[in-house]
């Protein structure tokens, strides 16, 4: 209860708490337009484009600004994704070495950048490197109030958009086709990808603020085929994910709060993937076995019939070794013996099993089935 | 020291080197990414089971997170439950982030601290010694060359292999190699590798190390083995200017020698003579230019020894004539004079002989 208490009254964990619910819901809406794209790693890319923009922004402002250095993120952020499309482009390098190549010259130039003003004299570049972990607890509410208008406008912006987003992401012909401009869809959902970004390098920072992006979307695609349902769905299980790792690291054993919001996502993307409604692990195995099921007790029906005509003398029971001679050794062939004598399918005596009326007449509506899908 | 750092630093970048090129032709080039992330729970679980770095433990317990982190991409792909690059980009953030939990439960107040994982920072190498054959040497040294002398066996006794399955696995596996059994031991010397350079290079730069080199070689050749040459060389190269310009500016040295890299990457990109930007407008801008000068022979010759030749071979009627800029009109017509096709005669042009005969085969060229 005090830890309610303190989500309400504690300056610091609310304004962790409700910037990373805030971060989360705008950050798994865009992941997963990004994600569909099969974009999934450009987030990363990005994320860790954007540390020489900090880095420069600081060493030519000479201030610590949030905003500004966060602007200096987001020019880099929109040069990082600007080369990495040109890259793929124009070059025979794959979408994942372009990621991988900007990436990795554009954070090591950030590298050599922060390890250089880190042993400059003047020590007041101290705590730059936050952005590189993210360190939740320095967030104030001004940052709130930045994070609070950035997701509004992101989320604002992918709902004015939706249509355009959605045909560009499935179907990049038909944008064109249906007189979009490719290019300015395109340039739109890359801005709003570098805003959540840039917006979440404070809190979680650069390594970690990619799992924010495509672990919800991923989450989210296992219960539903709706892009719209996706997006809402992705974009509550970042927010919840955001506010309860935000809450379980706030607790006195005082962890990092980027890996335990990821951990928190990790666990509801383990979930989805085994009972997701739509492509689970475990209802597809589920369906699969209730298919199995009926195919075979239909088997066995037919199995039934076919010994009744066989046999010139009619309501002889015939064993359950019989039946299985015919449909086939099963496990589960006593249970679905049993199944067909409760739904008075079969009639049993002994060891042994007759067709009833009833299930004389599904044999028929069979039959029946089977010369319509001939036909 | 310095000599030791600059060979530390090119025996890193030549161990990643290899394991990179392979890599990125098979288009997975983040997976390095993704086990340099991934094997931070290993190297923490191994470390406080001794207690200490320096012993088999954190090796091994980063091989066995990155194989789960491999095995657990792949099994996900399989599925077809998430598509593309997504199953590597849910795996390996929490794994890594186990990594962080970890030390910030465990390990805080010892060395080991996560900057040091993810930044690394190879001034601190030397400091770090053994003995071996009555020579003291820089652990990181040995244990760089030993990962490099790995790589290079497995790479020179297994090229055609790899070189096979990498370009094509289907006439890999008719062949009897089996391509999947080569991508474990890919990914098995990325682990090896990814861990050894991790504490001198970081977690985050081994990626830089591992493709950018091999990028910037793919945009200068198509051949694997000139490829593998022009990676080493530029591996080599970017080790010892990195150092160099991280001792003159007084940074950290691995985004030095990545910046370096960098700059390879982006002159390649610039001027390759077969890819390159600049390379390629200029191809164009020739084209364009023999196509003008080809139509300016061809109307000189239509109205060569007509009568309206003195109007129509003027300088201004050719200009209206073709549209061009008076700079444009002027550059066509010199690199005819030049190439002794045109002459100047007064205000009127002339094909000269070899003009007349240049475009008489053009003409029979393009008809």
């Amino acid at each position: 209860m005090s830890l309610l208490y303190d989500l309400f009254f504690d300056y610091t964990l609310r304004n962790v708490a409700l910037g990373t619910l805030l971060l989360g819901l705008g950050s798994g809406a865009i992941g997963s337009f990004m994600t569909l794209r099969g974009e999934s790693l450009i987030g990363d890319a990005i994320a860790h484009a954007t540390l020489p923009g900090v880095v420069l922004a600081y060493l030519l402002t000479s201030t610590k600004d949030p905003l500004l250095l966060l602007s200096g993120a987001a020019i880099a952020g929109i040069l990082g994704i600007g080369a990495i499309m040109g890259l793929t482009r124009t070059t025979k390098i794959d979408s994942d070495g372009a990621n991988g190549i900007i990436l990795s010259i554009f954070f090591g130039f950030g590298l050599l950048l922060l390890t250089y003003i880190q042993k400059l004299p003047d020590a007041s570049q101290a705590g730059l490197d936050r952005f590189i972990f993210g360190q939740a607890a320095t967030i104030v509410a001004s940052d709130v109030a930045l994070i609070a208008i950035v997701q509004g406008v992101v989320l604002l912006t992918l709902i004015l958009f939706f249509k355009e987003l959605k045909s560009s992401t499935f179907d990049p012909q038909s944008t064109t086709v249906m007189g979009f401009n490719r290019k300015i869809i395109d340039a739109i959902f890359a801005t709003l990808l570098v805003a959540v970004i840039v917006t979440g390098l404070q809190t979680v920072g650069v390594i970690l603020i990619s799992a924010l992006l495509v672990t919800p979307a991923a989450a989210a695609r296992q219960w539903t085929h709706s892009l719209k349902t996706m997006v809402i769905l992705s974009s509550l299980f970042s927010g919840i994910s955001g506010m309860v790792g935000s809450l379980i690291s706030a607790t006195e054993m005082n962890l990092p709060t980027g890996p335990i919001i990821v951990l928190v996502l990790t666990a509801i993307v383990v979930i989805s993937l085994l009972f997701g409604s739509r492509r689970g692990l475990v209802i597809k195995k589920v369906s699969q076995y209730r298919r199995q099921g009926h195919f075979d007790e239909r088997r066995i029906l037919l199995a039934l019939d076919e010994l009744s005509r066989s046999h010139d003398q009619r309501g002889l029971y015939h064993s359950h070794h019989t039946i299985s001679l015919l449909v086939g050794e099963r496990h589960s062939m006593r249970r679905l013996l049993a199944k067909l004598v409760k739904e008075g399918a079969i009639l049993k005596e002994g060891d042994a099993y007759l067709l009833s009326k009833q299930g004389e007449a599904t044999v028929a509506s069979l039959a029946l089935e089977e010369v319509h899908h001939d036909r | 020291m310095t000599a030791e750092i600059i060979i530390i630093a090119t025996l890193a970048s030549l161990a990643c080197a290899i394991p990179g090129i392979f890599l990125l032709l098979k288009r997975m080039a983040l997976i390095s990414d993704a086990i340099s992330h991934s094997i931070l729970p290993g190297i923490v679980i191994g470390f406080l089971f001794r207690q200490s770095l320096n012993t088999p433990y954190p090796i091994v317990g980063a091989v066995l997170f990155a194989m789960v982190m491999v095995i657990t991409v792949e099994a996900l792909n399989r599925s077809a439950l998430v598509k593309g690059d997504t199953a590597i980009a849910i795996v390996f953030p929490p794994l890594f982030s186990i990594g962080v939990v970890l030390v910030s439960l465990y390990a805080n107040n010892v060395h080991l601290d996560t900057d040091a994982v993810l930044l690394g920072e190879l001034a601190f190498a030397p400091f770090d010694r053994m003995m071996l054959f009555g020579h003291s040497l820089p652990k990181s040294l040995v244990k760089m060359a030993i990962i490099l002398v790995m790589n290079l066996t497995i790479m020179l006794l297994l090229f055609k292999e790899l070189k096979v399955s990498t370009f094509d696995p289907v006439l890999s596996r008719s062949l009897g190699f089996s391509p999947s059994l080569l991508h474990y031991l890919l990914m098995f010397i990325t682990s090896v590798t990814a861990v050894g350079a991790f504490d001198s290079v970081g977690a985050i730069l081994v990626l830089a190390f591992m493709i950018t080199p091999t990028a910037t070689a793919l945009l200068l050749t198509n051949s694997l083995l000139v490829m593998v040459l022009i990676t080493f060389a530029i591996s080599s190269a970017s080790s010892l200017l990195g150092v160099l310009l991280a001792i003159r500016i007084d940074s950290g040295i691995s985004g030095a020698i990545t910046t370096i890299m960098g700059l390879f990457f982006i002159t390649a990109y610039l001027f390759s003579p077969t890819v390159g930007v600049v390379t390629k407008i200029r191809n164009k801008q020739r084209i364009a230019l023999e196509y003008a000068l080809s139509i300016v022979l061809y109307h000189l010759l239509h109205h060569c020894e007509e009568d309206d030749m003195e109007t129509e071979c003027s300088y201004g009627h050719l200009r209206l004539q073709f549209n061009y800029s008076p700079r444009y009109m002027r550059k066509v017509v010199h690199t005819g004079v030049r190439r002794g096709l045109i002459e100047q005669i007064g205000e009127v042009f002339h094909l000269t002989e070899s003009g007349k005969e240049t475009h008489v085969d053009t003409f029979r060229l393009h008809h």
